[in-house]
């Protein structure tokens, strides 16, 4: 095995403390079992759930079919970070730079407390029990220590699940993960889901399977992101130590000529810092993986968080942790008593850019992830029914061929736009509007008579005008009739009817259909 | 107390969200809209073709990666958003329903182009969702086909209407052919442009040929052009408090 064995002492000891299923903690507590989704997707259960099949990653539809009489509330991140806000401040009492992860997560560097407490051991204890104490029993907390962030996040998952702190003897990273999937890499964030599943694919399952490869191996055939990957298997990894001085790190601060009192101008301020900061680092080719996000009021109270995301922020990132921990602190009783006058965010870490960048060609862009919030949001606000997407249905008709399908019945990462060839529908141009409900109209020949089609497929006479919504046009051009008929066999859903196209001295062309001796608009192209 | 945040900031702070302050046109639409299809404008289409005049208008946008959301447009087809190139999983449809306030802002935040119909709404709602647009830096598409512009609909909302005329089809005769092409003349008028610019398009384009996609690398100019859109627009809602 590569690493096992050698310590490497430019990777320092981290404990990072996690909390399961936090986004349930979060939602007050409500009669019966509780499914947290975000984007349609399961992202946490409560116990009860769980016991009754509920998985991460289910669908709607799938978690309710298991346990139908559960609560959905959709995901909160505001809320959620409001609520481990006791937790950090907690752990911040005792430990002096506490880093936030995401809601339910935060990790700290062991050197320091680990000397001052006297033992690894006894931080974890004192931790433990300050949490405990915040967060009474019944809430499960997973504590893992190890060699770097990675490992130690790993760590305090299966802590997480076998509820006794696990602590990793430095270098034996590789040693204590070896039987563990890969899926948990994905799980902490150093891993891409299609990287996971390729690899599955090839047969390497696990972290030992991983960590057994050379990494000049893993370099040629899977890039940076398989090298990262490797380096958590083999306990080598947090990147080499960033050679820029903290001094050169840049900082960016507003400051408001009258105090603010609501959050969302704040928020507004730190898109514009945000946008700089990452621009900035750009330029050098970093990106920011921690960062300190602090705002003062005018009687001088006082936030301050540290932020650590491995991916590194992105700006739509940054301004999402602000918006967490602003929220989180003016809803803090008695914490803020006037408006904020400063904002600051300092890049406190940063790491060459190796490429992992959101969405340019597929994968999910920032409009992406922002659409999909709000669709989500748009479902909670008009239900299933009121959020529609279009989908390639099939047919000849032009309300058969195309259709607005609820999003809830979609699975809308597969995506089908064309449509397989039709024999008997009108070919493109197809009209742009199809009317939902039916619309009766008038064709009407030289004489003011209805025109008809005669059972051989053929006008009875030349439509001169057409008379829709109660509105007389004259014909200046028309095609057809192309008769066509449905489904012969089915008593109830057959349909026998003409075609016509016609277009109106108005420039406007509309597709008109006749079935039973009656015309109805069949869609116009507007 | 109030908020601390001059207009100014705000319109800074909304255009520096989005990484650039105008979408990609397809080279038709650059002809009549040479500073491009700017975040926070309204652009109204009216005529016959509003429809089509609309999504020729998004298209490319949308091609690129912006997301779509047809607000109360169910009429429209799914087919003819294929025809004009729009991939249809970043289109979503929404129905106001009867709390046109909170959806139409939940619309807001989450696409970078809406299209929605004419539709009056209430004063004080009118005010907000200009407001909003504003705000937000998106781009609002307001399909009107009535070609009359009623004082308070969204349409009159409209920093720019498109007007599609002169149209003519091809392949279709008295009894004879069918539908293939339609061409048109698209004009757009502004409250800037003293003159209408015109171009003649085919919509939707041809399948096989489809248009020749142009994007203006040189975002000086575009920027600018953006501040003084939103100046002209800063002093239009002056106007109309007054």
């Amino acid at each position: 095995m590569a690493a096992s064995g050698s310590v490497s002492s430019s990777v320092p000891r981290v404990l990072t403390l996690w909390c399961p299923e936090w986004p349930v903690h979060a939602v007050p507590r409500a009669e019966g079992p509780l499914i947290v989704l975000d984007q349609h997707r399961v992202v946490a259960a409560c116990a009860d759930a769980r016991e009754a099949g509920v998985r991460t990653g289910d669908r709607r539809r799938a978690a309710l079919r298991v346990c139908p009489n559960a609560t959905v509330v959709p995901r909160d991140y505001s809320a959620e970070v409001q609520a481990f806000e006791r937790v950090v401040s907690s752990v911040a009492e005792i430990i002096p730079l506490v880093e936030l992860l995401e809601p339910g997560s935060l990790c700290f560097d062991m050197r320091g407390p680990a000397r001052y407490f006297g033992g690894e051991d006894s931080v974890v204890e004192h931790v433990r029990s300050v949490v405990e104490r915040q967060l009474g029993a019944g809430i499960s907390i997973g504590i893992g220590v190890a060699d770097g962030r990675a490992a130690s996040a790993i760590a305090a998952r299966r802590s997480g699940v076998s509820l006794r702190p696990v602590i990793v003897e430095p270098g034996r990273t590789a040693a204590a993960f070896i039987t563990m999937s890969l899926r948990w890499l994905h799980a902490i964030g150093e891993m891409s889901i299609e990287l996971v599943e390729l690899l599955d694919r090839l047969g390497i399952r696990t972290v030992g399977d991983l960590a057994a490869l050379s990494e000049r191996d893993v370099l040629a055939r899977f890039g940076l992101p398989g090298v990262r990957a490797y380096r958590v298997a083999t306990g080598t990894d947090e990147r080499p130590l960033s050679s820029v001085a903290p001094s050169q790190l840049p900082e960016r601060e507003r400051r408001f000529d009258e105090p603010v009192l609501s959050v969302t101008p704040v928020v507004f301020s730190a898109r514009e810092l945000a946008s700089a900061l990452v621009h900035e680092l750009a330029i050098e080719g970093l990106v920011c993986t921690r960062m300190t996000v602090a705002a003062e009021t005018e009687h001088s109270e006082r936030t301050e968080r540290h932020w650590y995301r491995s991916e590194g922020f992105t700006a739509a990132a940054i301004v999402d942790r602000v918006r967490w921990q602003l929220d989180a602190w003016i809803n803090e009783p008695s914490a803020v008593s006037a408006g904020v006058i400063v904002l600051r965010i300092s890049v406190t870490a940063v790491r060459p850019d190796d490429g992992v960048q959101e969405g340019f060609w597929g994968g999910a862009s920032e409009a992406d992830g922002r659409a999909n919030r709000a669709v989500a949001r748009l479902v909670t606000l008009c239900g299933p029914e009121g959020v529609r997407v279009p989908l390639p249905i099939g047919g000849r008709l032009p309300e058969d061929r195309y259709g607005w399908v609820s999003t809830a019945v979609v699975d809308r990462d597969h995506h089908v736009d064309a449509l397989a060839p039709w024999p008997g529908s009108v070919v493109r141009p197809a009209p742009a509007i199809v009317p939902t409900h039916e619309v009766p109209i008038e064709v009407l020949n030289d004489r003011g008579e209805s025109v008809g089609v005669s059972g051989r497929g053929e006008m009875t006479s030349e439509p001169v005008s057409v008379v829709i919504g109660g509105r007389s046009r004259r014909v200046v051009a028309w095609a057809g009739p192309w008769p066509l008929i449905e489904r012969w066999w089915d008593e109830r859903r057959r349909r026998r009817l003409a075609r016509l196209q016609v277009v109106l001295e108005d420039g406007s062309a509309h597709l008109l259909a006749v079935e039973q001796q009656r015309w109805h608009l069949m869609g116009t192209h507007g | 107390m109030s908020i601390a945040l001059e207009s100014s900031h705000l319109r800074s702070a909304a255009s520096l969200t989005k990484t650039d302050s105008a979408l990609p046109l397809s080279e038709a639409y650059a002809e009549i809209l040479p500073s491009g299809l700017l975040r926070g404008q309204v652009v109204a289409c009216q005529g016959p073709a509003a429809y089509s005049v609309a999504l020729g208008l998004v298209s490319r946008a949308i091609s690129v990666g912006s997301w779509l959301a047809m607000v109360d447009l169910e009429q429209v087809s799914p087919e003819a958003l294929v025809e004009f190139d729009i991939p249809l999983h970043r289109v979503v449809g929404v129905s106001t329903g009867d709390d046109p306030a909170n959806v139409l802002s939940a619309v807001f935040d989450g696409f970078d182009v809406v299209i929605i119909p004419a539709v009056r709404y209430r004063g004080a709602l009118a005010r907000r969702i200009a407001q909003r647009i504003r705000a937000k830096g998106i781009t609002v598409v307001v399909i009107d086909d009535t070609n009359e512009i009623r004082a308070g609909d969204t349409a009159s909302l409209g920093d720019i209407a498109l007007v599609g005329s002169d149209i003519r089809w091809e392949g279709i005769g008295w009894g004879t052919g069918r539908l293939l092409s339609r061409h048109l003349t698209v004009s757009a008028t502004g409250r800037r442009s003293p003159r209408p610019l015109r171009s003649e398009m085919q919509l939707p384009p041809d399948s096989g040929t489809d248009l020749k996609w142009f994007q203006d690398d040189e975002t000086d100019g575009v920027d600018e052009l953006a501040d003084v859109a939103a100046e002209s627009e800063e002093l239009r809602w002056r106007l109309r408090a007054v």
